[in-house]
């Protein structure tokens, strides 16, 4: 027995050494002697150099209350910027907490293809992390001081979170954006968020041609976008009914979409795309002059808001075709449609502004409200 | 000139107790008998009642006649009445014949409560030092000849009782026979109580976890009695095991059969979780702290941050600092009287944490993480295996300060490992789950409904399966 124990105590000895000493022991990271990256943000300075701002997660020396700390560096590249940020503070920077980072319109028009790679090449980086456009200065966005929002940094990313919850804007990181840019046929987009005041305002959705940023869709068509990208739940939506002797606007609640596209091809030449788009939802609120109570004049309601939405949807789109980015993914259902050989052939760059694009919308509303049940006046 | 009227025996006997105080010799001159007993070992009722009164109420020639009663048994092997007096018999020469008669009786502890095993509801009495005592107390719960009681002795210096209980018909005589075995084998000068008995009889000596169940509680004896499972007794020892067991099994408690089944299920199914929190928290904190910053949720980020922001030490020592404080404190609460046990909780609990807390020697997310798992490890009902996990637990926190989550991995491997390769009585240590037997997890994991209760634990492997019958 005591030869077996010394055996069994030789190999543990061994054990620990060879995963102790073969250099897994310096990887260390103490918490309290990091400096945790949550943002970063990307210039353009006058001489067309990278200018990185990083707002990092800082807890001063000695038992300081823990804030926003903010380091900038000018860079060629973001590998050089994070050695010459690392000059800047006593503690190890760290990218493993990073939530958000941000361009500015300026280095998104010059595309972020590069700055994009090396966020998926770090795996301390987590795929989720959020990519945003700055209408503006990136720096000046985060060295701003909000009265209500002691950490900018943090209000940015919360911000975005909670319009992404609320379906206002599609949810971008790394992950969703490096899937439509590498994917043929549909361009990846990216929240646009400028300051505003003592707030931040989440400006639209820019729209990228590949990996370059190429303009911006009002915040107005976020609902209609996401209807276009996927099913949408639990929205909102806001129509100005303008159809036959329709007039008022209403506000459909707890809405919910399904779209279908089908393709054909032009006698011609090109392609005809339609998306057929199923929308449900609840009247919340009407200001029009048609009695609700009357369900014979439903359907006409049901007609003003499908010929609303399928008129913008299609406005959204001309939109795209005259910009030349195709982030609704039409490119997608005609490469879906016709065979690989075909679509290599086919220089979708060309084609994609001739593509004609309709939009069918069947419209339910899903009940009134209480206004139902009131019987209607006779005198 | 009595002196040499004396049978040989009763010198000898006399000599060997030499310088013994308490023994008692008492002289019959009319009846030319002696006696000879301890006086603490015998019951004093049972003396009048036996000799005292029967050797005043006759004549000399009628002793024969007297000596021929069944509670007078002729012994003529010396040592055999040496052993008699010792274990409470008074040992009567007469002429040339020695007669032993079973007096014993000593004043034993009252049938009290458990204090380690305290239940709420349900009967609430518990074993004592005495195994008649706990003899009678099973049989009382389990009126049936059925069950069978084999009386062992071990210890060569000193003899001591063991009695090794089964149900016929239930029990698998294999079990019982390798228990039998196993105490017949120990050779060892003197056994104190159960709990020793235990590690000398288990499969595995130098594990850390008990291999055979030891209970202080009479019903959860009688209901693994009734299971299948064996029984030892150990005279002098108020705890009793049973065997073979399974680890789950020390995760139940009786009072989990007396309420309702779904209280009873979500009572075991905190334990369960009090398993995981009390092995694995502290031990996470610091593999967390010390390694992987990014798990951790951006909210708690901050607060984290803070409260380790004025901790001069890596997180590792940090948490062996505490985890010993603990330790240190449980240690001295156990060995002191409850009145000053308080205080100590109130020095250890109040004193120490905040104290250690605000002169920066750890983080009040640590002392949380600390005292959680000590108190989760209390909610095991058994005591010996909630100190085994205690223990389990410092190692996995080394190892999760040397290699973080990867450290903590093969920590809980090695663990899962090590209990895969035990047995107890020759039986899977981990039976529900390897071999996987999955009518067994309802009445270990979950307290299922009784009616689903339908069979005996596969680990006895009875021949006698089925509990109950009744159709639902």
């Amino acid at each position: 027995m005591p030869k077996r124990g010394a055996k069994i105590l030789r190999c543990v000895v061994l054990g620990v050494m060879v995963l102790s000493v073969t250099g897994c022991a310096r990887s260390q990271k103490i918490l309290e002697r990091l400096a945790i990256d949550h943002t970063i943000g990307y210039d353009l300075d006058d001489d067309q150099k990278l200018f990185v701002t990083a707002a990092i997660i800082n807890q001063g020396e000695g038992g300081k209350e823990v804030k926003q700390e903010l380091i900038t560096v000018e860079a060629d590249s973001s590998k050089e910027a994070k050695i010459k940020l690392s000059r800047q503070t006593s503690r190890n920077i760290v990218t493993g907490q990073l939530r958000n980072t941000l361009y500015s319109t300026e280095v998104a028009r010059k595309g972020i293809r590069r700055l994009i790679e090396n966020l998926v090449r770090d795996p301390s980086i987590s795929p989720r992390v959020k990519i945003t456009v700055v209408n503006g200065s990136v720096n000046e966005l985060l060295s701003s001081e909000f009265p209500d929002h002691p950490n900018t940094s943090q209000y940015v990313d919360h911000l975005l979170q909670k319009n992404w919850k609320n379906q206002n804007i599609p949810q971008v990181n790394v992950y969703q954006f490096t899937r439509d840019l590498l994917d043929d046929g549909i361009d990846p987009v990216a929240p646009v968020v400028r300051r505003r005041g003592d707030n931040v305002l989440v400006d639209g959705l820019g729209l990228f041609k590949d990996d370059r940023y190429v303009g911006k869709l009002s915040a107005d068509y976020n609902m209609l976008f996401a209807m276009s990208r996927g099913k949408y739940r639990q929205g909102e939506i806001y129509i100005k009914l303008d159809y036959q002797d329709l007039d008022g606007s209403v506000m459909l609640g707890t809405v919910s979409s399904d779209k279908k596209f089908k393709v054909w091809r032009k006698r011609a030449g090109g392609f005809v795309v339609e998306m057929l788009l199923e929308v449900k939802g609840d009247i919340m609120e009407y200001t029009g002059n048609v009695p609700l109570g009357n369900s014979r004049d439903i359907p006409k309601i049901q007609q003003g808001i499908s010929s609303y939405i399928s008129d913008k949807m299609e406005r959204m789109v001309a939109i795209m075709q005259e910009k030349g980015s195709d982030n609704v993914g039409l490119g997608k259902q005609i490469r879906n449609s016709i065979s690989y050989k075909e679509w290599k052939s086919l220089n979708w760059d060309e084609v994609y502004p001739e593509v004609t694009f309709r939009c069918t919308v069947k419209t339910k509303i899903k009940s009134t409200g209480e206004i139902m049940e009131v019987p209607a006046f006779k005198p | 000139m009595a002196s040499n009227q004396e049978p040989v025996t009763l010198t000898h006997v006399l000599h060997d107790f030499d310088q013994c105080v308490d023994i008692v010799h008492r002289h019959f001159p009319l009846l030319s008998a002696d006696i000879v007993f301890f006086d603490h070992l015998i019951d004093n009722n049972a003396l009048e009642r036996d000799i005292l009164r029967p050797f005043a109420n006759i004549q000399a020639d009628e002793m024969h006649n007297l000596l021929m009663d069944s509670q007078f048994r002729a012994v003529t092997d010396h040592k055999k009445i040496i052993e008699g007096i010792l274990k409470g018999d008074a040992a009567v020469f007469h002429c040339t014949s020695v007669y032993l008669v079973a007096l014993y009786g000593p004043s034993s502890r009252a049938i009290e409560q458990s204090e380690t095993e305290a239940v709420i509801i349900g009967p609430h009495d518990a074993f004592t030092e005495s195994a008649f005592t706990n003899l009678s107390l099973i049989r009382r719960k389990l009126k049936s000849s059925h069950l069978k009681v084999v009386q062992l002795s071990v210890g060569e210096v000193v003899k001591c009782d063991v009695f090794v209980l089964y149900i016929d018909g239930i029990a698998n005589m294999d079990y019982v026979n390798v228990m039998i075995e196993r105490i017949r084998d120990i050779e060892i000068d003197i056994i104190v109580d159960s709990n020793m008995l235990v590690q000398h009889i288990d499969d595995y000596p130098n594990t850390i976890f008990p291999l055979f169940l030891t209970s202080e509680r009479p019903d959860l004896i009688v209901s693994k009695l009734s299971g299948g499972k064996v029984a030892v007794i150990m005279d002098e020892s108020p705890s009793v095991i049973s065997g073979p067991t399974s680890l789950f099994e020390f995760f139940t408690s009786p009072d989990d059969y007396y309420q309702r089944w779904v209280i009873g299920t979500a009572t075991r199914i905190l334990r369960y979780i009090a398993f995981i929190i009390t092995i694995t928290f502290t031990a996470a904190y610091v593999s967390i702290t010390t390694y992987h910053y990014e798990m951790i949720p951006e909210n708690l980020l901050y607060t984290l941050i803070e409260s380790r922001n004025r901790v001069p030490f890596p997180p590792v020592f940090e948490a062996l600092l505490m985890e010993i404080t603990i330790e240190l404190l449980r240690e001295a609460g156990a060995r002191l009287p409850s009145k000053i046990g308080q205080t100590i909780g109130i020095v250890g609990g109040i004193v120490i944490g905040q104290a250690a807390v605000q002169a920066g020697l750890t983080s009040n997310i640590l002392i949380i993480a600390v005292a959680l798992s000590a108190i989760a490890s209390f909610v095991i009902p058994s005591y010996v295996m909630s100190a085994s996990i205690r223990f389990a637990r410092f190692f996995l926190i080394v190892l999760a300060g040397l290699w973080g989550n990867f450290g903590l991995m093969v920590g809980i491997s090695v663990i899962i490992i090590h209990l895969s390769k035990l047995t107890s009585l020759g039986s899977s240590y981990i039976t529900p789950v390897a071999p996987l037997e999955f009518q067994d997890w309802k009445d270990l994991f979950i307290r299922g409904p009784f009616w689903m209760l339908k069979e005996r634990p596969t680990q006895s492997r009875t021949r006698n399966k089925v509990r109950q019958k009744m159709k639902r």
